[in-house]
């Protein structure tokens, strides 16, 4: 069940009536049994495993507290930490290191079903994974299997994040929550915000994306540099879109998620970019493989060693590819110059301003981008094509705006007059995007507390958004549904 | 209830909205307005039958379509609903016939057909479980971008023609094509050339043959026509099989080269060997009549109501030979013992 569908606005329309209605005894249940509905919506068996590997996980995480000397609990934290790891090495990677291990021995490779791989499964390993190293550093496990299996299946966050801990949401599960107005209010208000990206921003550029990405003979030139730029947006809005909705939804029953996005790509650098995008897997990534590694408490050298093994890790969860190892190597690399230079010019490399921040923000975003690259294509050799494209020369920019014309018809619009309305959609979805992230970046500052960019705006404004962006959202929506438009799948539910 | 409260209001604007929507979809989806347009046919003949439970329903492509319902019952006494659209494929017609059955309690099914469709080629050619789709889940047709379209070129169309009456400007006056409508006559051109031909008719002939070129000989149609037929015996519904004419361009240009009429033959004989079948397909003096004709396939408004006539309300035509399978098998079998005889 996707979140941009009417069928979700309806179940969690269902979900939170009967949840919040519910004595405190039964919420928990319910909201499990719910998860879980929601997670099997596509394949029953997706959720035996989920429950299966909670299961696994419950039962270690008391197996690692009752070990009393540190050797042992490393040692069982070890094996613990094999079930959830191994199923997701099993399921999401299993072909890829077939593939390299025939590779270097000219064996035949072996390779499972693509649709073996559930659905979130990167998500919800980490986040188990997580729990069973803060048990081992010390927290008590948590008794009632409920809350864990809820914990472990929470259906705003389980298919794509944000990345959760332990401490900060069994807590959560276990107060008794009421229906509140103003959860409800700034819930579906985050929500709405979420579907607008989604479905006005990237779901359009997607059609764009994809019509450049197929039609490499017409590439050269703009359309390929629209389609790097566009890719970018399309990412970013596809999954803070997700992020938005996940957490509205969470906040309508009464729950606060982390936040995941704070304007990325306002960053000055990589080291910036990198404490605003997918924030949930940055922390998770710091507090569970680089500080255990030893961090920056090891000498420099060791820390940009831990740098690039965190980031070459980070590349390999995100997808199971050469390409997704380089894309993480290539930010390693930049981080990596950001440390060195740091070190050299100090405070004022970490604090730019002024003319200085734009020209590094403008770089960063130039980087970012050609990262992206990688994410998007099938292979190295048709990332660094589309690179090549940029430079070559091709076709002009009206004829370029006459090509995306035809890719965004594609099943869709057979009246031109229709474009105006698709461009004008595009154009105000931009606009208001880069407008709410202004917003944030200058209310949020250093806190990383909750976002609502909607809530920024004074009444009369936020009503008229409200009507633009739900009309628009709805006639997108109709859009991604009719033709051979662009599928409506969240592009981070593939990791 | 304060968020309730807003939220209607919220929704007040989308209400609206929808409200336009169900005022001007074309489909007639919920039998509100009493019509639809020509080209949404293919969905609202669906919708028309689940709301009416008819016992006469009409089944083939543009030629059966441009017969007018409320002409045929004012004649006949008799409500059909016309299933047929233009540019309904055999295919289609098929899965209608079995929709229909399962929906409602058939009692006379006229199905219209002809060489045209009778082309096993163009048997993967269907459109019908998007139509069934947006018929049986109305969330579905909510949902379609192109319905929304089709419903703003109409309120485009309503408020041109109400522009038009306010100030008078007949130029800024819209129509929408209904070739079964009483009220639009379409007239054959006078272009005629050196052959005698309408210059029209010729260019026509020339679209049907390319897209005949490729005929292939209708055995799985034909299997799948049987099963029909036994299905109708089976269940004491009426079938006629209907097969127009064609302007004698048609023959001479398409039939003829392409060597159809050998499966002409072939299909007629297995029809009318089985069920009972309205004749019109031949080349004669009906085909030479070029007037009769809008294009190669269809008729001015005049001839389709004395069609209309002679297939639905029994007017007598020398150019239609109604045979049943019983009258047909007796004739051939005479014929045969003749042949033998001789």
């Amino acid at each position: 069940m996707s979140f941009a569908t009417p069928v979700f606005l309806i179940f969690l329309a269902l979900a939170s009536a009967a949840y919040l209605a519910l004595p405190r005894r039964l919420q928990a249940p319910f909201l499990l049994l719910a998860s879980l509905v929601f997670y099997m919506w596509a394949l029953p068996a997706y959720g035996l495993l989920v429950l299966a590997t909670a299961a696994a996980v419950y039962f270690s995480a008391f197996w690692i507290s009752g070990a009393l000397e540190k050797k042992a609990r490393r040692l069982r934290l070890a094996l613990a930490i094999s079930l959830p790891l191994g199923a997701l090495l099993v399921l999401k990677y299993f072909n890829f290191f077939s593939g390299i291990f025939s590779g270097i021995f000219g064996l035949e490779a072996l390779s499972l079903s693509p649709l073996v791989q559930p659905l979130g499964i990167s998500f919800y390993t980490l986040q188990l994974t997580g729990y069973l190293v803060d048990v081992y550093g010390g927290e008590e496990p948590e008794r009632d299997f409920v809350y864990f299996a809820l914990f472990a299946s929470f259906f705003p966050y389980i298919l794509s994040g944000p990345i959760s801990r332990a401490s900060e949401m069994l807590p959560q599960f276990k107060e008794e929550h009421r229906y509140s107005y103003s959860n409800a209010a700034a819930g579906l208000q985050r929500f709405l915000c979420g579907a607008f990206k989604k479905l006005v921003l990237a779901d359009s550029l997607g059609l764009l994306v994809d019509g450049v990405w197929a039609d490499e003979l017409n590439a050269a030139g703009w359309p390929a540099l629209f389609a790097v730029f566009f890719y970018s947006l399309q990412l970013y809005c596809d999954f803070s879109g997700y992020t938005d909705m996940a957490l509205g939804a969470a906040k309508v029953l009464g729950f606060k998620l982390r936040e995941n996005f704070l304007a990325p790509y306002f960053a000055f650098s990589i080291t910036d970019f990198w404490s605003r995008w997918h924030m949930s897997l940055t922390s998770w990534l710091r507090d569970y493989i680089y500080i255990p590694l030893g961090g920056n408490r090891k000498g420099f050298k060791r820390k940009l060693l831990n740098i690039l093994i965190v980031f070459a890790i980070s590349g390999l969860w995100h997808g199971a590819a050469l390409t997704f190892v380089v894309w993480g190597l290539w930010h390693a690399l930049f981080r990596l110059i950001d440390e060195l230079l740091a070190k050299k010019r100090g405070e004022a490399y970490l604090r730019p301003f002024g003319l200085a921040r734009t020209l590094r923000t403008g770089l960063t975003f130039i980087l970012t981008s050609l990262g992206w690259v990688l994410f998007r294509a099938p292979d190295l050799s048709s990332a660094v094509s589309m690179v090549s494209l940029i430079f070559r020369r091709g076709v002009s920019l009206t004829d370029t705006l006459t090509l995306f014309n035809s890719y965004a018809a594609k099943g869709v619009f057979t009246d031109e007059k229709y474009f105006a309305v698709f461009w004008a959609g595009i154009i105000i979805a931009m606009a208001l995007a880069l407008l709410f992230d202004i917003r944030l970046q200058r209310a949020a500052g250093a806190s990383l507390s909750y976002y609502n960019p909607l809530a920024l705006f004074g009444k009369r404004a936020r009503w008229a958004l409200y009507w633009l962006m739900g009309l628009l959202t709805a006639v997108f929506y109709l859009i991604s549904t009719t033709g051979a438009a662009a599928s409506s799948a969240f592009i981070y539910a593939g990791y | 209830m304060k968020l309730l409260k807003k939220l209607l209001i919220f929704a007040a604007p989308f209400l609206l909205l929808l409200a336009l929507f169900i005022a001007f979809e074309p489909y007639d989806y919920w039998g509100l307005k009493g019509e639809s347009r020509y080209y949404a046919r293919s969905v609202s003949a669906l919708r028309e039958l689940l709301r009416e439970q008819p016992e006469n329903i009409v089944l083939g492509d543009s030629r059966m379509a441009n017969f007018n319902a409320d002409y045929i019952e004012e004649q006949t006494g008799e409500r059909y609903t016309m299933l047929c659209y233009g540019g309904a494929t055999l295919n289609e017609s098929i899965e209608q016939f079995w929709f229909a059955a399962g929906h409602t309690g058939l009692k006379k099914v006229v199905f219209g057909l002809d060489f045209y469709t009778l082309n096993d080629n163009h048997r993967n050619e269907t459109r019908f479980e998007d139509a069934r789709e947006k018929a049986l889940e109305p969330l579905k047709f909510l949902g379609n971008f192109d319905v929304w379209l089709d419903a703003a070129g109409n309120f485009e169309v309503a408020f041109s023609n109400v522009w038009a009456d306010i100030t008078g400007d007949e130029t800024a006056r819209l129509t929408v094509d209904d070739p079964s409508s009483l009220e639009q006559d379409v007239r054959p051109p006078d272009n005629y050339s050196a052959e005698g031909y309408r210059l029209d008719l010729l260019e026509y002939s020339y679209i049907i043959y390319s897209q005949c070129a490729d005929y292939s000989p209708p055995l799985d149609y034909l299997a799948e026509l049987e099963e029909i037929i036994s299905y109708c015996e089976e269940n004491g519904i009426e079938l006629i099989f209907v097969i127009p004419n064609c302007s004698r361009v048609i023959w001479n240009e398409v039939i003829y080269p392409l060597e159809l009429d050998y499966y002409i033959d072939i299909y007629k004989d297995f029809l009318k060997s089985r069920a009972t079948v309205y004749d019109m397909e031949f080349d004669n003096d009906y085909a030479a009549n070029d007037p009769l004709f809008y294009d190669g396939f269809h008729f001015v408004l005049e001839e389709k109501l004395h069609l209309a006539r002679v297939i639905f309300a029994g007017e007598e035509s020398e150019y239609c030979v109604r045979t049943t399978k019983e009258q047909y098998l007796a004739e051939k079998a005479a014929a045969e013992a003749e042949a033998e005889a001789a």
